[in-house]
């Protein structure tokens, strides 16, 4: 599969905050991926980066072929990036908001759009200052997936919704993603709803790739591993090591048989746990950060 | 597609989601719950043969989650011989008997049974006491 975008070594400091410092990413083409980090950890940058919206001061980026900076405006069109911040125009209806934006694309599909309005249920004449926040994200999401984009960036797109709005806000999206052959980055603090819509997830942390893996491998390989008694080495490769008297519990992704049995030949108990992405989250992040 | 084929169609998806269900922070992928779920429906003849099971879409659009997922489980289930694809008609079980697991399931079933031994152990059960629970559910679960 060819790179929907791909960067490499890419740097963006905002003075002395290093927002993204050396990121390596490479997403392919048709995958839904989910964009993990902390708040801080560079995940707008990045995006704003890939939509062209911001320059990297070091770095390549290559986005559907073309540098997102210098790439052309027939090629920006097919990038759709909502992002987390409020829709500039709070006065527009949604009717008036696709007037607007229709003006920027040659091939508008007014069928569509309102396929996308009576599906995500968004009130054509209302100010979108005057709607609910769900219905917001709705507006904006509309406005977003209108042009059918081939790389589609979502910046937290359930962001200050309810518990309730937000599911709702999945499963409206969900079908729709599944619909074009885009390419989806989100990013997202409620790691059940990236587990219900990714296929793969991206870790960064201080604005750094920590890991990328396809979501069931992760699954299928991150252990935290418990090691009581003897114990003749540290197991290699660990995000996160944690010690609770003669108990170490080391959080791995797929821990190399030869290491384990070593720690069992040296008359050590050796117990794998499964880890849950959100565990796995935390440990990476928190051994990141100790 | 007359309008009873659909009518059909649709009491099979509704009846056969109703105990498919999926459970997105647990650390098993998903497409192995829909496997396992399916597996069992099949072995305890829940899902007989030549039953009709949902499209991948359909049942992703039911359990809310990704397509990619749903396929992976079905090209698995295809794959191991409990369903089969048949042109232009859609996924059906195949009814032949089921093969043992393979050795990744197989190493996460004892890690359940490991936890659930911890567990007995913490409650104070007996060894013996937990054999005769797990005979009772055994039979429960399976006739």
């Amino acid at each position: 599969m060819n790179p929907a975008f791909c960067l490499e070594n890419v740097r963006k400091w905002f003075g002395s905050s290093r927002a993204v410092d050396g990121l390596s990413l490479s997403v392919e083409a048709g995958h839904v991926t989910g964009f993990l980090g902390l708040n801080g950890a560079g995940k707008t940058t990045t995006m704003r980066m890939i939509a062209g919206l911001l320059r990297a001061e070091e770095g390549t980026l290559e986005v559907l072929g073309h540098d997102p900076w210098t790439m052309p405006p027939a090629v920006r069109r097919r990038i759709g990036y909502l992002s987390e911040r409020d829709f500039p125009f709070p006065e527009f209806s949604f009717k008036a908001a696709a007037a607007f934006t229709s003006r920027f694309y040659p091939e508008w599909d007014e069928t569509y759009l309102n396929k996308l309005a009576s599906l995500l249920q968004v009130p054509p004449g209302t100010a979108y200052s005057r709607l609910s926040r769900g219905q917001q994200r709705k507006f904006h999401l509309a406005l977003t997936l209108a042009p059918k984009p081939d790389l589609l960036l979502l910046d937290d797109p359930a962001q200050g919704l309810d518990v309730t709005v937000r599911r709702e806000f999945i499963q409206s999206i969900l079908p729709l993603l599944q619909e074009g052959k885009s390419t989806v980055l989100f990013s997202s603090h409620i790691l059940s709803d990236v587990e219900r819509i990714a296929d793969t997830v991206v870790i960064v942390h201080a604005g750094r790739l920590v890991l990328k893996s396809p979501l069931d491998e992760l699954k299928e390989k991150a252990r935290q591993v418990i090691v009581r008694g003897p114990h003749p080495y540290e197991l290699p490769g660990a995000y996160r090591v944690r010690r609770s008297g003669d108990e170490v519990c080391y959080t791995v992704f797929d821990p190399a048989p030869g290491d384990l049995q070593g720690l069992r030949d040296a008359g050590a108990t050796v117990d794998l746990r499964p880890v849950g992405l959100e565990d796995f989250f935390v440990d990476v992040v928190e051994g990141r950060r100790s | 597609m007359n309008s009873l084929d659909f009518g059909r169609l649709r009491v099979i998806v509704y009846w056969y989601t109703m105990f498919l269900k999926v459970e997105p922070s647990s650390p098993v992928p998903i497409y192995r719950q829909i496997m396992d779920q399916v597996r069992f429906a099949v072995a305890s003849g829940r899902l007989g043969p030549e039953t009709r099971v949902p499209s991948v879409r359909d049942l992703a659009q039911e359990l809310q989650i990704n397509l990619q997922t749903v396929a992976k489980a079905y090209v698995e289930l295809v794959r191991e011989g409990t369903l089969e694809n048949r042109r232009g008609l859609g996924t059906y079980v195949t009814g032949r008997p089921l093969r043992p697991v393979g050795l990744g399931a197989r190493e996460a079933l004892e890690a359940e049974i490991r936890a659930l031994s911890r567990h007995a152990f913490a409650y104070g059960l007996t060894v013996d006491e937990v054999h005769k629970l797990l005979g009772k559910l055994w039979r429960e679960e399976t006739k």
